[in-house]
């Protein structure tokens, strides 16, 4: 057969603008193989790589003879049986991309393609390599940038420190996304070779908090055991490493066979490294928490101690000494009257002296806050204070020990800052709980503009607040009084314990 | 014992209320009917003619289409109804409908070619499609039906018609009238199923490269605006230049003309162009990046088309005469033929036919795949045989 003049570059030009308009590598492939076959009037046309179907068309749905068309690919056979057709003879083209990939064309009839032919089949197979090969770089590039976005998403959320159970579910979440699994499991493991369910997504089975027992056969097991990544047909399990020592497994799982992409194990692995520093981050945290609250702990001893040794020492010691004073001032004859008035200056000085101390005393720990609680510790803060100083307080007693004396020398401290440097008339306390956590505000009616940076009283007060994971606040704009609102958590917040 | 097959074709030239239900009965020779076919003017209400012939023929499966002309053994008509009926235990048929084509055809095209899957094993197959034209590109509905099919089975049909107003026409299944749809008849026959498609057009002068063009629209034919390169190749006349009509009668004997190894090409009817931004409007896709020509033709070799698409379609008889023909021929040869031209070419049908009877339609595009995977044509007529 004479083809018709131009039948090439005809054949070709229309080739390339149909396949090059494809969105996706598969799509490109299948319309390919159609092109192809529909240019060279061929009952078969379809792509082979390393024994697998890639598209094909010319057989009846679901009947395509990979095998025969892998023998043509790689050289073994030079015909194919078509259904309805007969046997046809055969041809092929190598493709560059997918790897080792062969495009193979069986059509009826007695002739073979012609060198014309010939050439046009191999010029599609080279646009078809350069299409499927440019689609899948293109699939890659937008695979990795949502990776990298889900991945970004989540190391927000470990920087802000946010509680880790919040980070979990996150995880779960983008992991399922991008592994394209509709289950994806967290399990942190114990010492005991079972595990406790962290986070869940996806799954009706399981709740967060619930155990497996040991010994199982399942993915989660394999991964305790070797350390390492494991994958059974369609579920991947990715361990998490936290600080060199084996800490849990992100498991992730499809209920539709065949569609868990080959990286899946990949991209769950940025995700267990994520998943690691959040739990290192919170380990850190929670151990700087305890170190600080340790160290406000020995202090507040330490003032309670000295506390104690000069009420019961130094305080009782000085007013013996008056008592003595005042018995020897008695004894003195009338005839030295200046000795009297020596003596009366020193126990004048004396009794400054021990006012001084019951001072010191009281700063250091306030015994009536161990006596009497709160709210009898504010009111004689309130009594002493030089400025009148409304209370308002609304909270239960008794509080934890720690709460009570975080919130009575904050309290005290802002009190003496609004008379001290704020030059204010007056302060209101206002103190409640709500939600589990113990609100405070002190204002005053001041000169503002104080900066709490450069007072060493507030900085030793966030240590002793953070300390019990409470927050404080110093708002002071020039002009418009002085607030500082304070929130501690009445109890220790629940959480997941990352420390097993 | 040999199995019984039989075919008849019934026609009624009015739009009268019992127009569907006369030709029906004529149509329906035999017992044991597994199909009815359907071409009737849009002029009918559809809707009562599909219910009157569903009744009568107490529910035999039933596909059809309006059309831009009906072709009945007596020759071509308009206004009409021509209902083709076959049975006997020689025939197993399968009957489907996928509709929202325009939304995506190759979905529909794969849904309609499920039905060869519900007919029992014969040694002859046939997939019969009639469509709606104007919802797209027609080769993704053959794509589609291939994909599910495989090359062992023969797809045929046309489009459905509109008797050229070219904006709504209706595909019938069972006692539904629907739009947008395919309709679909696999068929399976003892005997042989033979199919012929000729155009009978010729290419004029040099190849002009499709240089840009979106679906059926083509903008520019070698980076120079496409009607101003096609009136410039035809030396249009200074009306053609200006009129959209006198433009369409000039372009229904010089269609486009697109390449093919076989050296039939794939004709693409221009049906009008755009004045103002100088483009061409065919009546299905022009690949951009592809060679076209310009094609002429007139009555001769059309009717000689005719005939080799006859002989075409009996060639796998042995000499042994159809129990029927349908074809489908485009409206486009129609306006070629003129109204003595397709007299004479349903009558040369009706002599290949040899006594059996003929029924068909004018259509708005033909389905014809039997080698390879092109199966849409544009200004072809299409012939299906039925032994």
């Amino acid at each position: 057969m004479t083809l018709p003049p131009a039948w090439a570059s005809q054949q070709l030009g229309e080739f390339l603008t149909a396949v090059s308009s494809f969105e996706t590598e598969a799509s490109a492939g299948l319309r390919a193989v159609e092109r192809v076959a529909e240019a060279l009037d061929a009952e078969v046309a379809a792509i082979v790589s390393r024994g697998k179907l890639v598209a094909a068309v010319g057989y009846p749905a679901g009947a395509t003879p990979v095998a025969e068309l892998d023998a043509v690919a790689r050289g073994v056979s030079r015909e194919l049986a078509v259904p309805g057709v007969g046997v046809c003879p055969a041809a092929r083209a190598p493709l560059e991309h997918p790897p080792d990939a062969t495009l193979v064309l069986a059509r009826s009839g007695p002739r073979s393609l012609s060198a014309e032919e010939t050439s046009v089949l191999r010029g599609m197979a080279r646009v078809t390599s350069m299409t499927m090969r440019t689609l899948a770089l293109l699939s890659d590039e937008r695979a990795l940038r949502e990776e990298q976005a889900a991945l970004r998403r989540v190391a927000v959320l470990v920087a802000r420190g946010v509680p880790q159970n919040e980070i979990f579910a996150a995880v779960a979440q983008e992991a399922s996304r991008l592994a394209c699994a509709e289950l994806v499991q967290i399990h942190r493991y114990d010492k005991d070779g079972s595990s406790v369910a962290v986070a869940v997504w996806g799954s009706e089975d399981l709740e967060v908090g619930v155990r497996s027992p040991k010994g199982q056969d399942n993915i989660r097991t394999t991964v305790l055991r070797t350390g390492r990544t494991a994958r059974r047909d369609d579920v991947v399990g990715s361990p998490i490493v936290v600080d060199g020592r084996l800490w849990g497994v992100l498991i992730a799982a499809t209920i539709r066979p065949g569609r868990m992409p080959p990286e899946a194990e990949a991209r769950i692995a940025g995700f267990t490294e994520l998943v690691a520093t959040a739990i290192s981050n919170a380990q850190t945290r929670a151990e700087l928490a305890a170190s600080r609250a340790r160290v406000v702990a020995a202090s507040d001893e330490t003032r309670r101690r000295i506390e104690r040794d000069l009420h019961d020492g130094t305080q009782q010691r000085l007013v013996a000494l008056a008592l003595l004073l005042h018995s020897a001032a008695d004894a003195i004859p009338a005839e030295l009257p200046g000795l009297r008035v020596q003596l009366s200056h020193a126990e004048e000085e004396l009794q400054g002296l021990l006012d001084e101390v019951r001072e010191i005393a009281r700063g250091l720990h306030p015994a009536i806050l161990s006596k009497g609680g709160l709210v009898p510790a504010l009111g004689a803060l309130a009594r002493r204070s030089s400025l009148p100083v409304q209370l308002d307080v609304r909270a239960p007693e008794p509080l934890p020990e720690p709460v009570e004396v975080a919130a009575y020398y904050a309290i005290s401290e802002a009190l003496t800052n609004a008379a001290k440097h704020a030059n204010a008339s007056a302060a209101h306390v206002a103190l409640e709980a709500r939600n589990g956590r113990l609100h405070v505000q002190v204002r005053d009616d001041g000169v503002g503009g104080a900066d709490p940076a450069r007072g060493s009283g507030i900085v030793s007060l966030c240590d002793r607040v953070e300390a019990l994971g409470g927050t404080i606040v110093v708002s002071s704009p020039p002009g418009e009084g002085t607030s500082m609102v304070v929130e501690l958590p009445i109890r220790p917040r629940p959480g997941i314990d990352v420390t097993s | 014992m040999p199995s019984s097959r039989w075919l008849g074709v019934g026609h009624a030239d009015t739009s009268g209320p019992d127009a569907g239900v006369r030709a029906t009965d004529q149509a329906l020779v035999g017992d044991d009917a597994k199909l009815l076919v359907v071409f009737a003017s849009e002029s009918h209400d559809l809707s009562a003619m599909v219910r009157q012939i569903s009744a009568r023929s107490g529910g035999v499966p039933l596909i059809g289409c309006t059309t831009a002309g009906e072709i009945a053994t007596s020759g071509p008509g308009d206004a009409g109804v021509v209902v083709t009926a076959l049975g006997g235990d020689g025939f197993s048929v399968a009957t489907t409908v996928a509709t929202g084509l325009s939304h995506d055809l190759r979905v529909a095209g794969a849904h309609a070619a499920d039905c060869l899957g519900s007919i029992e094993d014969r040694a002859h197959r046939v997939l019969l499609l009639l469509t709606d034209g104007l919802a797209g590109d027609q080769q993704e509905i053959v794509r589609g039906a291939y994909g599910v099919l495989g090359a062992g089975v023969p797809i045929v049909g046309g489009c459905a018609g509109d008797e050229l107003r070219m904006t709504r026409t209706s595909q019938l299944y069972g006692d539904r009238v629907l739009t947008d749809a395919v309709v679909a008849a696999a068929i399976g026959s003892d005997a042989p199923l033979g199919i012929g498609v000729r155009h009978g057009w010729r290419k004029v002068g040099e190849p002009m490269l499709v240089t840009r063009s979106g679906g059926n629209r083509v903008y520019t034919l070698d980076d120079r605006p496409a009607l101003d390169v096609y009136l410039e190749r035809l030396a249009a006349p200074a009306p053609a230049r200006a009129s959209q009509e006198e433009l369409a009668r000039l372009a229904l004997t010089h269609p486009l003309g697109l390449g093919r190894r076989d050296g039939e090409e794939h004709v693409r009817f221009v049906g009008g162009g755009d004045f103002a931004d100088r483009s061409l409007s065919c009546i299905a896709d022009v690949p951009q990046g592809g060679l076209v020509w310009i094609m002429e033709g007139d009555a001769a070799s059309m009717l000689e088309a005719t005939d080799a698409a006859c002989s075409d379609s009996l060639a796998s008889f042995e000499g042994r005469s159809p129990l029927g023909m349908l074809a489908f021929d485009c409206i486009a040869r129609r306006g070629v033929l003129g109204d003595d031209g397709i007299r004479k070419e349903i009558d040369r049908v009706a002599l290949s036919a040899a006594g059996a009877p003929v029924a068909g339609f004018y259509t708005y595009g033909e389905i014809a795949r039997t080698h390879g995977l092109s199966g849409f044509h544009n200004q072809t007529l299409v012939v299906l045989s039925i032994g």
